[in-house]
């Protein structure tokens, strides 16, 4: 078998720089026209007794037997009552908010009368971060985060979130 | 770390709304239209179909069992994150945090948009 001798040069490798940059360009054209970036979340964390808390309160005294359909008892000097609009129109947004304290209660119109309300609470209630808040059952629940923040903007930041009037329990079950 | 600590479950609260979904396709519509009335509530979860109220309730309860044998002390520690859409009704939601409570969960967080415009779940 004879060895064969290439003594011609290896051709020559081009790249094709142009069509690759205008696909690139194109490429990133397309991803920046179609992003559609998802709205911004923030979070509530919800107070519910932490699995120590419970264990610590049943090594003291024995505890009486769950109801597990009872709601979970939460203080607080501030109740928020979202009353909801039933009409077919504007069904579902905020007819009457109220604030009851232990002095008594009082009817704000919407959300800036409701928070100048609640920065003077925060000022004299006992329990300054807790506040509870209970919507009626057919409040959209954008009306029901924009009444959280409303509080939480006044300066009580843990929010909890109590039974509607009138919720049936049976339908969980 | 324990994998459970860190486990969350994203569960998506929300109406059936049909304008919302007539981009899906006419056989994912049909499917979602001949489960769901407009305006019924629905629960939607990644990888799952989506499901009634009482489909999630039993989801639910097998997850937290499969949690708890997977479980190395036996605990749950997963968390549920909850998203409702905006035109959800607040009965709607407080039913799945109390089905969410009753099955065992615990850890519960919700999450609302802050900005922009609310997606379509």
């Amino acid at each position: 078998m004879s060895k064969h001798k290439n003594d011609e040069p290896s051709p020559e490798v081009i790249l094709p720089i142009t069509p690759m940059l205008d696909m690139a360009f194109q490429l990133l054209t397309f991803f920046i026209f179609t992003y559609n970036p998802s709205g911004m979340e923030g979070q509530f964390d919800l107070s519910l007794p932490s699995e120590n808390e419970a264990a610590a309160k049943e090594t003291k005294q024995p505890p009486p037997p769950p109801d597990p359909d009872a709601p979970p008892k939460i203080e607080a000097d501030v109740t928020i009552v979202v009353e909801a609009v039933t009409d077919d129109i504007n069904r579902g947004e905020i007819a009457k908010i109220h604030i009851k304290q232990n002095s008594g209660s009082v009817i704000v119109g919407d959300l800036k009368e409701l928070f100048d309300k609640l920065k003077l609470a925060n000022e004299t209630a006992t329990e300054k971060e807790v506040i509870k808040i209970q919507p009626a059952s057919k409040l959209k629940w954008s009306n029901v985060i924009m009444v959280a923040d409303t509080c939480r903007k006044a300066g009580f930041k843990n929010v909890s979130f109590v039974e509607p009037p009138g919720f049936n329990i049976s339908v969980v079950n | 770390m324990d994998k459970n600590e860190v486990d969350v479950l994203f569960v998506n609260v929300r109406p059936f709304i049909l304008k919302d979904y007539e981009s899906k396709g006419a056989t994912a519509l049909q499917k979602l239209t001949d489960k769901f009335k407009e305006g019924d509530p629905f629960i939607i979860i990644l990888g799952e179909e989506p499901m009634r109220f009482s489909e999630f309730k039993f989801w639910l309860r097998n997850q937290f069992n499969t949690l708890k044998r997977t479980s190395k002390d036996g605990k749950v520690k997963t968390t549920i994150v909850m998203r409702a859409h905006k035109l959800t009704d607040y009965d709607q939601v407080y039913r799945v945090l109390q089905m969410c409570k009753i099955e065992g969960f615990r850890q519960i967080k919700l999450r609302a948009v802050t900005k922009s415009v609310a997606q379509p779940i």
